[in-house]
């Protein structure tokens, strides 16, 4: 079931992909291929291969519990949460408590997982700005 | 011999107290930086690059710093591909495939050795074809136009095809969707927007890092998660586990064989570790036939055999580069533009001026060979103590890295969430059975592929034929089709029940 | 906002000051708007090792990396996010210049969206063949292209309407043949295309004379043709231009840097009195020839206002060869 609706899925995204590229706004041909047909060749082979997969789908092995999508969301919502503060909040505090949830969620005890947590985004923060000069963001609340 | 002495000259250029130390400095730092998932030889080398240039070095002490920095990296990447499940550059990718499920057996000290002793020997390899071969090969390197480009990417995708993953047709539509991504961004032929979505980010195509780290390290965390909640995820064993005298016996000729295939496509500019890499695997499964379940699961000839081949490329690579100037890779590129910071030029004359410079580098890339097999054999040990860090102390720590490194591309927020959606999609990829390496190599090498497409064909000025009219093209478009019709012919020849095939497929 | 505060305090700091100049870059950076290795590298090193060598800035100047379509990704960037840093100079080519002219940096963004500063430089167009081609002369490879056009491949390091393209273009049209007709193979940069002309995949690269810096005297390759308006100096001398040999083709790189947008007058005035100091000396116009290009002395108001007319001509350019309406 679940590569049916996969399948289903490449399916709308090779229409989608053969009338995106129709839409290419080509000024002029100077080319014989141009930069619509191997957009178009791919499309028509991802339709073949996800029919083909549509009509012999392989078994679904996976059954997730319930706990198991929760903990799946709580993780995805948190490293979006994570992308969306990194830069106003700054390495340190973004790192600090997103490193605490997750920690947490992989069954260390809150405290424990705040504390390690604060000290790893302080440790690191120096060592990834003043060791490998990376480009870490100090956070743009503080005007820094 | 002309040939031999020049590289005399090379080794005393080396062998001085500071460039052994540098060289040897280089690949600790490298190994360090390059262990972390995110970063790698790029930031290794833009770090130690402007150090190199202001503290003054002369040019071929600070190249052989980098090419040891270079060297260390890559193989740093190779600890969190095989430890972590995260390729840190493109030739990692089939790396993951037999590396990662050793050390989840808890095989991950004897996977880093297979992968230093094979990546030693491929590297070594290549350079003594490199030395003795290497004005031939330049003429090799240009004879390859666009339509020899062309049908050599097919070969190589048809080689996958059938070699990797649970079913071919899952192969198939992952290679495709790299495929489509690929095509993303501003078209180099005509300036066209593509799929952009007027979203300046993706102006310059979909970043290969971007996708990688989403796709292994994102996903990656969210099935740790998952088995974690499912009580399935024990504590990887730590044993102390090492790469043994028959395990060298059983591979030597994996790497003989990948050293040659690895290093001839590195010297074509533009293709490199990642095609090198999967041809090799695919040449070592098809090698096997009838021995070859093991591989995907943890097989040390599908370990030895990408590690063996991408740093022989890595060296091919240097051909190009070195004789004639064009940058066969994303290290060569680098490399290229250290030479130029240095105010010199590689090309045709490169060798008859600057023979220390040239000399120097090649033998550097010996010795920093060396240093790293002595260098890291012992630290092993040490590298694989990373998996007895608890999981709640070690992932914390991925999702920072992995942020870290992307941020730093771009310094883009919107880089970051597109690896969090790319790492939701390689979550459902990976639960519905696909393998993400096809993915990963469509991404790499779709722009080689429809750039080559369309040059042949305004060559021809649009006519197909073109794409069979030389001897290269005909061989490598017999190649593939035996590629794909071989297996099929030798298990009806074998009289294998195919139904038992599916079975152990599906088992899988 | 961490460029936009530090440059606040810079400017605080020194509004009281005696300084001839109420400005000072404290932390000067030059963004190359590709990977290392290539046009804009160079660009960015000629001021940063240029500057640096004459003295002429307070402290070494950084260079950084910020690829994507041709100076698109950086336009944006700064027009975004660093529209009055006055410590950042941008490399630009003729080539960015082009697609600036053809909207291809985004709808919204033009030529008046960046302080044009300082010039590094100029190179010129080339008409490169192989060294055992059977032309010796511009003419003999357009009477040559003339009689068979689909028969000769051109190749270059860009797309169609880059400039590699546009040289092309004004060759064949000088040429008298219908640039729609040519065969034109675009590779990713002049590297590639350098090798394809070696392994005779291509016949003729419209390439750059800074590109040839001793690879004449290797002798694989010829130049049939020097695309300016005079001849060059130095090993180049003996190269005839294409007016010479009656063909009216001309193209020339400027290559040069832009600050953002609303970069203050005063650090603006101080980037283009540094350029001018450099034009005047001997050090920087050095390191400018080092990197195969011809000093081209032009900075401030008259550079901006040079810019913004070399992108019209170009508008117009595109126009006639029908890649924009």
């Amino acid at each position: 079931m679940y590569d049916r609706i996969f399948a289903g899925a490449l399916l709308l995204l090779s229409g989608l992909i053969a009338w995106a590229a129709a839409q290419f706004d080509v000024p002029f041909q100077y080319e014989p291929l141009g930069p619509k047909a191997f957009p178009y060749i791919l499309s028509a082979l991802l339709a073949v291969a996800a029919g083909w997969l549509m009509i012999r789908p392989s078994a679904d092995d996976w059954k997730p519990t319930k706990e198991v999508v929760l903990r799946l969301g709580g993780a995805l919502v948190l490293m979006y949460g994570y992308a969306f503060i990194y830069e106003p909040l700054g390495f340190i505090i973004a790192t600090a408590i997103v490193g605490g949830v997750f920690s947490w969620l992989f069954g260390e005890k809150p405290i424990k997982a705040g504390v390690y947590a604060l000290v790893m985004s302080v440790v690191s923060f120096f060592l990834l700005t003043d060791l490998l000069q990376l480009n870490v963001p100090v956070g743009t609340v503080f005007g820094g | 011999m002309e040939v031999l002495s020049a590289l005399a000259t090379g080794f005393s250029v080396a062998f001085t107290p500071l460039n052994l130390f540098l060289v040897l400095f280089g690949c600790f730092t490298g190994t360090l930086i390059g262990s972390l998932p995110g970063i790698g030889p790029i930031n290794g080398v833009a770090i130690l690059l402007p150090l190199a240039y202001s503290i003054g070095l002369p040019p071929e002490s600070a190249l052989i710093l980098l090419a040891g920095v270079y060297y260390g990296a890559e193989y740093g990447g190779r600890i969190s591909s095989i430890l972590l499940n995260v390729p840190g550059d493109a030739g990692a990718i089939m790396t993951t495939l037999d590396g990662y499920p050793m050390s989840k057996r808890g095989e991950g000290g004897r996977a880093l050795a297979i992968s230093a002793v094979s990546s030693f020997a491929g590297s070594m390899g290549a350079l003594l074809m490199m030395v003795i071969m290497a004005p031939l090969l330049s003429e090799l390197a240009i004879r390859f136009g666009p339509t020899e480009y062309v049908m050599l990417m097919v070969f190589a995708f048809t080689c996958l095809a059938t070699m990797v993953g649970s079913r071919p047709i899952k192969t198939l539509i992952g290679t495709l969707i790299g495929l489509v991504l690929a095509t993303v961004g501003v078209d180099s032929g005509t300036g066209v927007l593509r799929f952009t979505m007027d979203i300046p980010n993706f102006f310059d195509g979909v970043d290969f890092l971007v996708v990688v780290i989403g796709v292994f390290a994102i996903s990656e965390v969210l099935v740790l998660l998952e088995q974690w909640v499912n009580n399935d995820l024990k504590v990887t064993p730590v044993g102390k586990s090492f790469v043994t005298f028959a395990d060298i016996v059983k591979v030597r000729w994996v790497i003989l064989r990948s050293t040659v295939i690895g290093f001839f496509i590195g010297v074509l500019p533009g293709t490199g570790a990642s095609i090198a890499s999967a041809v090799a695997y695919g040449t070592e499964k098809r090698m096997a036939e009838g021995d070859s379940d093991e591989f995907g699961k943890g097989d040390i000839r599908g370990l030895a055999a990408p590690e063996a081949a991408n740093n022989a490329s890595a060296a091919g690579a240097m051909v190009p580069m070195l004789t004639l100037g064009i940058p066969g890779s994303g290290t060569t590129a680098i490399l290229l533009g250290a030479l130029l910071m240095f105010n010199i030029t590689p090309g045709p004359l490169l060798f008859e001026q600057k023979p220390e410079i040239a000399w120097g580098l090649i033998a550097s890339m010996f010795l920093g060979n060396i240093a790293l097999l002595v260098l890291n054999l012992p630290l092993i040990g040490v590298f694989v103590r990373l998996l007895s860090i608890r999981q709640s102390y070690l992932i914390p720590v991925i999702v920072m890295l992995t942020f870290v490194g992307i941020y730093s591309i771009h310094g883009d927020s919107f880089d970051l969430f597109f690896m969090v959606i790319l790492g939701i999609f390689g979550f459902i990829l990976r639960k519905l059975h696909f393998s993400l390496a096809p993915v990963i190599l469509g991404l790499v090498l779709g722009e080689v592929l429809e750039e080559n497409l369309r040059r042949s064909l305004s060559m021809s000025g649009g006519d197909w034929s073109i794409l069979l009219s030389g001897n290269i093209t005909i061989g490598l478009a017999i190649a593939s089709v035996l590629a794909l019709v071989l297996p099929f012919l030798l298990k009806r020849i074998k009289g294998k029940g195919r139904t038992a095939q599916l079975q152990a497929e599906l088992d899988d | 906002m961490k460029h936009t505060t530090r440059t606040l305090l810079v400017a605080l700091g020194l509004a009281s000051s005696l300084s001839a100049f109420a400005f000072e870059t404290d932390k000067p950076e030059c963004i190359a708007p590709a990977k290392p290795g290539g046009g804009f590298d160079l660009t960015c090193r000629i001021a940063s090792n240029g500057f640096g060598d004459a003295g002429l800035l307070p402290s070494p100047m950084a260079v950084t990396f910020m690829p994507g379509g041709v100076g698109a990704v950086a336009y944006n960037h700064i027009n975004s996010n660093r529209r009055d840093d006055g410590d950042a100079l941008v490399a630009f080519s003729s080539g960015s210049l082009l697609n600036l002219a053809q909207g291809k940096w985004g709808k919204q963004l033009d030529e008046n969206d960046a302080r044009w500063v300082g010039a590094a430089g100029v190179d010129y167009g080339a008409v490169i063949v192989k060294s055992d081609a059977p032309w010796n002369t511009l003419g003999e490879l357009v009477e040559a292209i003339k009689a068979d056009p689909s028969a000769f491949v051109l190749g270059a390091g860009g797309g169609v309407g880059s400039q590699d393209w546009m040289k092309a273009a004004i060759l064949m049209k000088s040429a008298g043949v219908d640039p729609k007709k040519m065969r034109y193979v675009a590779y990713e940069g002049g590297g590639e295309a350098i090798a394809a002309l070696m392994g005779g995949h291509i016949k003729v690269y419209p390439g750059d004379m800074g590109e040839m810096k001793g690879q004449l005297e290797a002798g694989r390759m010829k130049v049939l043709a020097v695309m300016s308006d005079h001849r060059l100096e130095g090993e180049f001398k003996d190269i005839p231009t294409a007016a010479e040999q009656g063909y009216d083709a001309e193209w020339a790189i400027l290559r040069g840097y832009y600050l953002g947008p609303d970069v203050s007058d005063e650090a603006y005035a101080y980037w283009t009195d540094t350029f001018n100091k450099a034009y005047e000396n001997p050090i920087f116009l050095k390191t400018v020839e080092d990197k195969g290009l011809v000093p081209y002395k032009s900075a401030g108001e008259a550079f901006d206002a040079d810019v913004k007319k070399r992108v019209n001509l170009m508008r117009e350019l595109a126009k006639e060869a029908g890649l924009i309406n």
